[in-house]
């Protein structure tokens, strides 16, 4: 069964009643504001985290954002949070805030599904480490959003649990494989939530929903409990609605981990710290060096988004930086390198899912093979077309042409960012080519134009290659829909990539005086008479669930 | 980073769509996507052959450009951005003085502990 795109849903705007309209002035303070208020005792926790699980609720029926939201579960946490609050417990900085996770990492509190049909109802014995960093600083974990099925997609449809809408427009894609974080994000039904990255699934959604979508250097946030994809690809990541929210979630999850051979063993200053001195920073273009791919030219990216790139790079020319050509010419080859790399991880990663290690055992009547196939048949279409993809290169016949030879042009990515690097501070680029695609053009048995589709991460994946940090934020509009810049920094420089980017937020909204976080009163999010006997304090008293079909394939509505 | 030397061809090779799959046509491409589809342990039926055959037509020759503009011989290959630790525990040296242990030994004998008979 193949998902058909409801068009005769109204396009928006989301409707939201009297009292949701009051849970929306909670929603709409960033997470800095909101951890400075509690602190103050100016709100408790259990009125932020209402506010949040109510809109979460009212909005997911048009969004799809969420497979799980934890009503109860998170009204129990904020009360111990506040009580902890009223004992005059120092707590940090982002204690009583509410978070989302992407359900491919793993809570021992809520399911963890992946989006898959194999692991519905899934609730792991362990908390990935992310998960578990972000309990110990008190912040409230509330739901669990949706995802393109194992982080394998870039338009969020590919989900047994069917496709996010983008909050900007209902009836467009709003990215992935991250598309319910960063609608959630942007629908304001969580100030923070956390994505996984392996080819630009944090930052290509970011772009499409006009949020904030952050990709670390590879080995400073542990991947541990991350359902891999392709190990030597992904990156945990944060989405928020503003730089410093992003940088504020990044102190709480970069570090070392020893569950995780991948983990950087060393110690990160703080990236707050960096994003309120961009912030802050008065002439700071001035001497900046920033570097344009000489190979991105403007026929390869949609006009409006190569029309808007050059006035991001017309802004920071004026406020002082300089803009130089780098060569990169590996990066060409980055989407053939990638899909190559990420379909051999792929295949490997996804073989535990058999109905003995993971997943229902089925047709147990049957032999090994047949149950395990009965298994796997579970699997929906992208990731069996990209798992197959991922045995035709390994195969013995097809190994040096295919997976040893993209392992050298990956070398050949490394090599021309530490070249890029010896002449620029940091490199930017637009983030996706293209702004949100609707989502009916996104539903197909199969790609038609698989390299075309394919193409669209041709921006972000680089970055993912060489393991280098990466950020997309917010910068401006082509035909009603967002866009995004995207600024790589050095590896292991971090703080440098929060630095510019806080910097280039604070240009942008002050040249195109837009306000990004006034989305809600931009007339996407309206009010709407509340129903008889509802109030603002109304709180949903048990789990939400999306309900996954049967057979694994996006769901008709 | 760690910068590398790395060379690339300035002649590309003839694209070399070489696979099993290129050499076939037809019921062979099919037979080949069937055999993969066992070799990972997925049910696919005739629709999603169909459906596959059409995707590697369609992708597979976008691979070639790896091979074809890469001087192999001088560029080594990465599987990771940055180096692995080790978890395995036997893979960790730890160097400690034996002469304090040696001295508590009951009975020594060129240089090693000596034990009694285990099994009479």
């Amino acid at each position: 069964m193949i998902y058909k795109h409801d068009t005769s849903k109204p396009n928006g705007p989301l409707a939201l009643s009297e009292g949701m309209r009051l849970h929306l002035e909670i929603a709409r303070l960033s997470a800095y504001e909101m951890a400075e208020k509690i602190r103050k005792r100016e709100l408790s926790v259990q009125e932020v985290v209402r506010a949040h699980v109510n809109l979460s609720n009212t909005v997911n029926a048009d969004l799809n954002a969420f497979i799980h939201i934890g009503a109860e579960y998170a009204e129990k946490r904020a009360r111990e949070i506040d009580a902890k609050l009223a004992r005059g417990e120092v707590l940090s900085p982002l204690a009583g805030v509410p978070v989302a996770i992407k359900d491919n990492i793993a809570t021992n509190f809520m399911p963890t599904t992946a989006a898959s049909a194999i692991l519905k109802g899934w609730t792991p014995p362990y908390n990935a480490h992310v998960s578990e960093l972000m309990l110990d600083a008190d912040m409230v974990v509330f739901g669990k959003t949706n995802l393109d099925e194992f982080a394998v997609g870039g338009s969020g449809v590919y989900s047994a649990y069917g496709p996010t809408s983008n909050p900007w427009s209902l009836h467009h894609s709003a990215g992935g494989s991250g598309s319910g974080s960063a609608a959630a994000v942007a629908a304001f039904c969580t100030p923070l939530a956390l994505g996984s990255d392996t080819g630009g699934s944090v930052r290509q959604p970011a772009s499409f929903t006009a949020t904030v979508g952050a990709k670390p250097t590879y080995g400073a946030v542990s991947r541990f409990g991350l359902l891999a994809m392709a190990s030597s690809l992904d990156h945990i990541g944060q989405c928020a609605r503003n730089v410093l929210d992003a940088a504020i979630l990044a102190d709480v999850l970069y570090g070392h981990c020893a569950k995780d051979a991948t983990s950087l063993d060393k110690e990160w200053e703080s990236m707050q710290d960096a994003a309120l001195a961009g912030k802050r920073a008065e002439n700071a273009f001035s001497g900046l060096k920033i570097g344009v791919v000489r190979q991105y030219e403007a026929d390869m990216v949609h006009p409006g988004v190569w029309d808007n790139f050059l006035l991001i790079l017309q802004y920071m020319q004026d406020a002082g930086a300089q803009i130089i050509e780098v060569d990169a010419p590996s990066f060409l080859l980055s989407v053939a390198t990638y899909y190559m790399l990420m379909s051999c991880e792929l295949f490997s990663n996804l073989a535990r899912y058999d109905g003995v290690r993971y997943g229902p055992r089925m047709g147990e009547e049957l032999s090994a093979i047949h149950s395990m196939q009965k298994t796997r048949s579970l699997f929906g279409p992208e990731v069996k077309r990209r798992v197959l993809l991922g045995a035709h290169a390994l195969a013995s016949d097809n190994y040096t042409q295919c997976y040893a030879a993209a392992q050298r042009v990956r070398m050949l990515a490394r090599q021309d960012y530490a070249n890029a690097f010896e002449q620029v501070d940091v490199i930017v680029s637009p983030t996706a080519p293209v702004s949100a695609f609707s989502l009916d053009a996104a539903f197909s048995p199969a790609p038609p134009n698989p390299e075309e589709a394919y193409r669209a991460d041709m921006l972000t994946i680089p970055a993912n290659l060489a393991g280098v940090p990466a950020i997309s934020i917010p910068s401006g509009f082509s035909e009603g829909l967002p866009l995004g810049v995207q600024i790589v920094a050095p590896f292991g420089l971090d703080r440098e990539m929060f630095f510019v980017a806080s910097m280039l937020e604070n240009l942008i909204i002050d040249r195109l005086k837009i306000n990004f976080d006034l989305f809600a009163t931009a007339g996407k999010l309206t009010t709407t008479t509340a129903p008889k006997g509802a109030s603002a304090s109304d709180f949903p008293t048990g789990d939400k669930h999306t309900t996954a079909s049967k057979d694994g394939d996006t769901p008709s509505k | 980073m760690q910068k590398d030397t790395v060379q690339r061809s300035t002649v590309p090779t003839s694209a070399t769509h070489s696979s099993a799959f290129a050499c076939c046509s037809g019921e062979d491409r099919a037979l080949y996507v069937k055999k993969l589809a066992q070799s990972a342990c997925i049910e696919l039926d005739e629709r999603e052959v169909k459906e596959i055959v059409s995707y590697f037509e369609r992708l597979l020759p976008i691979f070639d450009s790896l091979q074809s503009q890469t001087d192999e011989s001088a560029i080594s290959a990465i599987s990771q951005p940055a180096r692995e630790s080790s978890l395995r525990t036997d893979d960790v040296f730890v160097t400690s003085d034996p002469q304090p242990t040696l001295a508590a030994a009951a009975r020594t004998k060129d240089g090693y502990f000596s034990t009694g008979p285990i099994l009479n």
